[in-house]
């Protein structure tokens, strides 16, 4: 699975990469173009925080390469490794893993120090960092006095603050509680929209990705699922995992014209024409639950069992057990009005014109 | 120290978990005893009268300023040359680390006597480096203050290895790839950001280490002599006076007590959390 090609002139970062992660391997293709943010998405454990970590040059690759505007920074094969220290990243860890010893101010100015500034010349650079990031009433702070939210801010600060040739993003909303990690991923929008170099944004949260990057490649298992512009991957996801992390139903059959062909006995009824194998996704609202078997003009109808039910925002979100396993969402008027509980038979129907059918 | 017990034994809750236990209590109190008796007699004994008199003796005065002044030496030499090796057994994965860390205690369990004797056969006269060193230049470490410092280093430096190790492991080792991935150098990491969070431990193990070496006696009485103004430390004073005048020898055991206690004191609570981290 590969992601866009780099720019003819060899500009971005370009990455070829095989690593391993404990007992199993971890293999993706990663290409971004300066200016733009690639999200790894995917579980926990999927290996995206290891192909991260091989950009960063804290985990060695065990073939590949990684180029950065025409720069290798690893080659398996030529035995190149450059080290952390000169790579000219900016990285911002899960945890913001701001240096408790240091100011806030001390913290930012980190990176342009080391970057061979006096120390006076770095604090100015992370003075005005901390303006442009709205943070200078916290400069003279240590990281313990501020909140999750508002030290995750002051590290993504920190990483820009080094003015770095590739921007490194790993899970930076995942500690947080909701409405910080609001807060920081809208911080994160208005300010990477400013970076000139390439970003990659480890994330499980498809939000994080729709939100924030220009593409997405889905890992699972250690390799590349699926990629493409966030709304494509989010409208047609190519797995089972991505449609749940999406909140779609996701089927796969096989199409003859007219019909698709689910696993079982059951049938899908496409809006257009279809052939070959190919997924189908719908969104749980679409639909519609009846205690018998409706002689509507829905032509796609499915028995099922009330598996579990679960409030999901205004709806209540009911899984579906069957031949065609199914995530339906109503409101609780609707259930109530249905009167069916965990463990009763319904029917399930879906429009033709709700689904979106595409080649596997 | 038994009324710090008293009051937590009063603080805590004493349904929650049921009394103390006596088979808990009476050794306790028996280690108390084991540590504290000896001190009590020490002030029991003490020629309170002429305490001034005693203090204020030259041959005291300046024991004392000897060991205070050997004793920072070495716990200098102790940080300069220890934390490094400590930061190698925390940090770095290298062929023999469990062989070199075994070494790093050896002095731990050596009876002091027999440290200042392999000091002696290493930088005597007649040593294995010793003596090339007299040939080449006329010089003798052994009988000087230099040799009470190598003596007090020795004996000393472990404490301040294991307890520094100890700090250095206990912080988390993600900062330093931080620190690298904000481009610094395994240097500069060290000394901006793995010694400044390793601090406490390391402080902690300065004074473990400072406190070893002013009580050092039987490496420095072998190696270096006895020998008023040069390398006659308080514990020598000690023993010395000790030959001739029990009671001065109580006054002179007080004042290092005192200073001792006086600084661990102050340091304590560090000092005890660097030797459980």
């Amino acid at each position: 699975m590969t992601t866009a090609p780099p720019e003819p002139d060899g500009k971005g970062l370009d990455a070829d990469i095989t690593a391993r992660r404990g007992d199993f391997e971890v293999h993706a293709e990663i290409r971004v173009r300066p200016g733009q943010v690639l999200a790894l998405l995917g579980p926990n454990g999927a290996g995206k925080s290891t192909l991260l970590r091989v950009l960063g040059g804290l985990t060695p690759l065990t073939a590949g390469y990684v180029r950065l505007d025409g720069r290798a920074l690893d080659d398996a094969a030529a035995g190149v490794r450059v080290p952390v220290a000169e790579r000219r990243l900016g990285t911002v860890f899960q945890d913001g893993m701001l240096f408790p010893h240091l100011t806030v101010l001390d913290n930012v100015a980190f990176g342009p120090r080391h970057a061979g500034r006096t120390k006076r010349e770095a604090r100015a650079v992370a003075a005005e960092w901390l303006e442009r990031t709205e943070l200078t009433e916290f400069s003279d702070r240590r990281p313990s006095a501020l909140s999750g939210g508002q030290q995750q801010r002051v590290a993504v600060t920190r990483a820009l603050a080094t003015d770095p040739d590739l921007l490194l993003l790993d899970e930076p909303m995942s500690a947080l509680d909701a409405s910080a990690a609001v807060a920081v991923r809208r911080f994160l929008s208005r300010h990477l929209a400013s970076v000139e170099a390439p970003s990659v944004l480890v994330t499980h949260q498809a939000l994080d990705a729709l939100e924030l990057a220009d593409h997405v490649l889905v890992i699972e298992h250690g390799i590349g699922v699926q990629e493409g512009p966030p709304a494509d991957v989010a409208r047609r996801p190519r797995s089972s995992h991505v449609a749940a992390l999406m909140g779609l139903n996701l089927l796969r059959g096989r199409a003859d014209g007219e019909t698709v062909r689910l696993a079982g006995d059951s049938t899908l009824v496409p809006p257009g024409r279809a052939d070959g194998d190919v997924f189908a996704s719908f969104r749980p609202s679409a639909v519609t639950l009846y205690t018998e078997r409706p002689h509507a003009s829905a032509r796609n109808v499915w028995p099922g069992r009330v598996d579990g039910i679960a409030p999901h925002g205004d709806v209540l979100r009911l899984h579906l057990d069957g031949p065609v396993p199914l995530l339906a969402d109503v409101t609780p008027a609707a259930l109530a009005d249905l009167n069916v509980g965990e463990g009763d038979p319904v029917w399930a129907s879906v429009k033709a014109t709700e689904i979106d059918v595409y080649p596997a | 120290m038994s009324r710090t017990l008293e009051r937590s034994a009063a603080q805590a809750p004493p349904a929650a978990v049921g009394r103390v236990p006596l088979l808990i209590l009476i050794p306790a109190f028996g280690a108390l005893a084991v540590l504290l008796l000896p001190l009590i007699g020490l002030f029991v004994r003490a020629p309170w009268s002429d305490l001034v008199e005693h203090l204020t003796s030259t041959g005291v005065t300046t024991a004392l300023r000897l060991s205070l002044t050997t004793a920072t030496i070495s716990m200098v030499v102790c940080l300069i040359l220890g934390t490094p090796l400590a930061w190698l057994l925390a940090r770095v994965d290298f062929r023999g680390r469990q062989f070199v860390r075994a070494l790093v205690t050896v002095p731990l369990v050596l009876p002091p006597v027999v440290g200042g004797i392999a000091l002696l056969t290493t930088f005597g006269r007649a040593g294995v480096l010793g003596k090339p060193i007299y040939e080449a230049f006329g010089y003798q470490v052994t009988f000087t203050t230099t040799a009470v410092v190598i003596a007090q280093t020795f004996v000393a430096l472990p404490f301040l290895v294991l307890a520094v190790e100890g700090a250095l492991r206990s912080t988390d080792r993600r900062y330093d790839e931080v620190a690298a991935s904000l481009g610094a150098s395994r240097w500069w990491t060290f000394v901006r950001v793995t010694l400044p969070l390793a601090g406490p431990g390391i402080i902690s193990g300065a004074v473990l280490a400072w406190a070893r070496a002013l009580g050092e006696f039987g490496a420095t009485i072998t190696f270096a002599g006895n020998f008023e103004g040069t390398t006659r430390t308080m514990p020598l004073e000690v023993y010395n006076t000790y030959q001739t005048d029990a009671s001065g020898a109580i006054v002179v055991s007080l004042l290092l007590l005192a200073v001792s206690v006086g600084v661990l004191a102050a340091l304590r609570e560090r000092w005890i959390s660097g030797v459980s981290a």
